[in-house]
């Protein structure tokens, strides 16, 4: 019943070769000054982060000057990873600040209250494909989560994090960031009713 | 109910129901794997939760995105070009300077200080002395913004384009190429053999017609943004 971590679909995993060790040696060297090394750690990163500002922010505008401003923030204060965490946390970390700055910024609406009074998502115009239709309404239902159990999502489903990197990121107590993926999950059963319920 | 945090320590099958989504991450310590094995083997309803987020988490990764997640070389080259103008460039340092598992050394760690360290503050005095005369040489010199040493920081920041070089072009032929094209290295190579360069404005297109039609180019996109020209 339990699968090995490398079975599970998709999530996109540290994409600099050589792991974590790897990972801390490239701040070393950012931390240090080297350009290229920083310049191959944006690029590493690039992908992930975009997809993770994406699903947090959904505004296109507000994506690309996050990631870069995260960015600067690895640049300026390199030397202040004390190697205690993950890299990959640290970086989550000053993205998901940034992001919640920019969002408050914008004045954008964070929560959503009236989720639950929200009908089923089902009647979407029918497109062609069963695997669109359905990634359609996933995509929607992600939208519809309040920002903290859709961050807690992403970040479990398609960064493949655990819940103690999670509560590092979002800064909160490692119970709490169960209890929003448990509510999230259920918020999602009851949004995918209909055709997406059929085919999960 | 957002911030309600569910009572652990109770009903086994709610303490597996929160410990679900990490299943298949290897992100469960050993006691808490053999808890859930456990009980996943005695509850169908643990079993069919647990198959229907497998399912879910394939979906979210196909999941539509509002930008391009593709990691397309175009947007990654547009975003460092635009990143890189901002940037306070540091003297670089060849050496690896931090260690594997700590990037940064405990206090403790670090050499003691030669019989001269207490006299680092005099240093400091003079080094500020000393800067503060270089900014005010800098200060009374003409100015000429059309005047920039070989060692003066770039300005990727100004690159509106990007170019990938044939890897059997002369540097002649890469000279002749930048000159017909009316266009300004700012920076590169990159990690990936790009370079950044510049064009007026008003010559941007007509740069970008240009550099397509010179053999030592293998390949050439627009930072500008907007739909690739």
């Amino acid at each position: 019943m339990l699968r090995s971590r490398d079975d599970s679909p998709g999530p996109q995993r540290a994409p600099i070769d050589g792991g974590e060790p790897a990972e801390k040696r490239l701040i070393g060297r950012i931390a240090a000054g080297d350009l290229r090394a920083f310049e191959q750690f944006y690029r590493a990163y690039h992908v992930r982060l975009t997809r993770f500002l994406d699903r947090m922010t959904r505004r296109r505008g507000v994506v690309e000057e996050v990631l870069n401003d995260t960015m600067l923030v690895v640049w300026n204060r390199s030397e202040r990873f004390d190697g205690s965490s993950k890299v990959s946390t640290w970086v989550f970390a000053i993205a998901y600040r940034k992001a919640l700055k920019a969002l408050q910024r914008l004045d954008e609406a964070v929560e959503d209250d009236m989720l639950d009074e929200r009908p089923a998502i089902g009647a979407g115009p029918e497109q062609h494909a069963q695997t669109r239709r359905v990634n359609a309404q996933l995509g929607r239902a992600l939208d519809s989560l309040s920002i903290d159990h859709r961050t807690v999502v992403e970040l479990t489903y398609f960064h493949d994090m655990g819940y103690r990197e999670i509560a590092q990121i979002v800064d909160c107590p490692v119970d709490t960031v169960k209890t929003r993926m448990f509510h999230a999950r259920r918020r999602l059963r009851a949004l995918l009713a209909g055709d997406a319920e059929d085919w999960l | 109910m957002n911030g309600r945090i569910l009572r652990l320590g109770g009903d086994e099958h709610d303490i597996v129901q929160l410990l679900l989504p990490w299943v298949d991450g290897g992100h469960l310590d050993a006691a808490e794997t053999a808890r859930v094995a456990a009980h996943l083997s005695g509850c169908a309803r643990c079993q069919a939760d647990l198959a229907w987020q497998r399912r879910l988490k394939e979906l979210a990764a196909q999941a539509p995105a509002a930008v391009d997640v593709s990691g397309a070389s175009a947007d990654v080259d547009r975003g460092w070009a635009a990143l890189r103008g901002r940037l306070d460039t540091r003297a670089p340092v060849a050496a690896e300077v931090r260690g594997r598992s700590s990037i940064r050394p405990p206090r403790a760690a670090r050499p003691a200080l030669p019989w001269w360290g207490g006299l680092r503050w005099l240093v400091a005095l003079q080094s500020t002395v000393i800067v503060g005369l270089a900014a005010l040489a800098v200060m009374m010199l003409p100015r000429d913004d059309a005047y920039r040493a070989l060692g003066s920081a770039n300005r990727a920041g100004d690159a509106s384009i990007i170019v990938v070089f044939r890897p059997d072009a002369s540097e002649t032929q890469i000279r002749q190429a930048l000159r017909d094209s009316d266009v300004r290295l700012v920076d590169g190579p990159t990690v990936t053999g790009a370079y950044l360069l510049s064009a007026a404005p008003a010559r941007h297109a007509a740069a970008l017609e240009r550099l397509r039609h010179q053999s030592a180019v293998l390949r050439v996109e627009s930072l500008e943004a907007g739909p690739a020209r």
